[in-house]
């Protein structure tokens, strides 16, 4: 790590919302009860559009209106998850940004955010041709596999950070 | 119960499984995954009986299209959580998050189906002040399971000598 990092790390190691995590009873069992509440709410609302652009889901259904019915929540969930994961990381900023599990969650998690812009600004385009079509054209699919797959190794990885100590990630592959 | 959790974990199957390097992680990875997918779904349903959402129409419409993933994914929480006990049953038993997470599930539970019997039995259309009052307690006991299911790694730090834990 560079100069500037080591000093990011050590200001947010010494800040008072790491200070509060590490000396309060409560603190860290509730920001990561909410965190885990925030990625349910997440993923959990996130697969309902992916089956339906997939075509396992709600078929005749308007892609158009059960996106925004469930990404409405979608993006509460993201909101709930980003700040508490912010909390958490400055407690062990030094840890996370060296430890493979936490870096994988994060390229996923951009990975997920490059799929999702794609959809958006491109194939969405065409939306009117598909929208309530139990069939929709390959590129919708592939978006919606694509973004079940990688939430859910977001999911795993953000696991296994727990685990990180005690198990070497890559011996499972 | 400790006598019990101190024979679980001496069975040759949970030593077996525990002393698995991916055991664990694997089955919490599936828990986990089954918890957003029950909170994902079910919350779609207490909001439509809310009156926040109604894109697919009826509360009736609602419970047609999410109860089976809401019930698939309490199944998979089940087996699930009956894997990670086996293995780590002191843990767990010993723990008072646990016991009041699993009243709560319970609660909860009986709460969604008898919600889901009445509106798929076609009985009302209109969803009535009491029903929207369910729902909203609804959100917040899942929303108190998570936050149990998390406290049971902390439960002496948490509950003191409310702790089973804390007795031995």
């Amino acid at each position: 790590m560079g100069r500037k990092m080591d000093q990011l790390v050590y200001s947010l190691e010494n800040s008072a919302v790491a200070s509060w995590l590490k000396y309060s009873t409560f603190a860290y069992p509730a920001i990561e009860s909410i965190h885990v509440i925030g990625i349910a709410m997440l993923v959990g609302t996130l697969l309902i559009v992916d089956l339906r652009l997939i075509g396992l889901e709600l078929p005749g259904i308007s892609i158009r209106q059960i996106s925004k019915e469930a990404l409405s929540l979608t993006w509460i969930g993201f909101a709930l998850a980003l700040v508490t994961g912010l909390v958490l990381f400055s407690e062990k900023a030094g840890f996370y940004l060296s430890n493979f599990e936490f870096l994988a969650k994060m390229g996923l998690i951009l990975l997920a955010g490059v799929n999702m812009a794609i959809f958006e600004f491109i194939t969405r385009k065409s939306i009117n041709d598909w929208d309530t079509s139990d069939a929709p054209p390959i590129t919708v699919k592939i978006a919606g596999i694509l973004s079940l797959t990688f939430w859910f190794f977001v999911i795993a990885f953000g696991r296994l950070i727990g685990f990180a100590n005690e198990v070497d990630p890559l011996s499972a592959f | 119960m400790y006598q019990f959790a101190e024979w679980l974990s001496a069975n040759p199957v949970s030593i077996y499984l525990a002393a698995s390097q991916w055991y664990i992680p694997l089955v919490q990875i599936v828990h986990i995954v089954s918890i957003c997918i029950l909170f994902g779904t079910s919350l779609m349903v207490y909001l439509r009986l809310l009156g926040v959402i109604k894109c697919l129409g009826s509360a009736q419409r609602y419970f047609e299209v999410y109860s089976r993933w809401v019930i698939g994914a309490l199944i998979a929480l089940v087996i699930t959580g009956l894997m990670l006990l086996i293995t780590e049953p002191a843990r767990q038993l010993l723990a008072l998050s646990f016991w009041i997470k699993l009243a709560v599930i319970v609660v909860t539970t009986a709460i969604f189906v008898s919600l889901r019997n009445k509106y798929t039995a076609g009985e009302s259309v209109d969803v009535s002040a009491g029903d929207k009052s369910l729902s909203g307690v609804s959100v917040v006991l899942w929303v108190a399971v998570i936050f149990l299911g998390r406290f049971i790694a902390y439960d002496l730090q948490i509950w003191g000598d409310l702790s089973p834990s804390a007795y031995i």
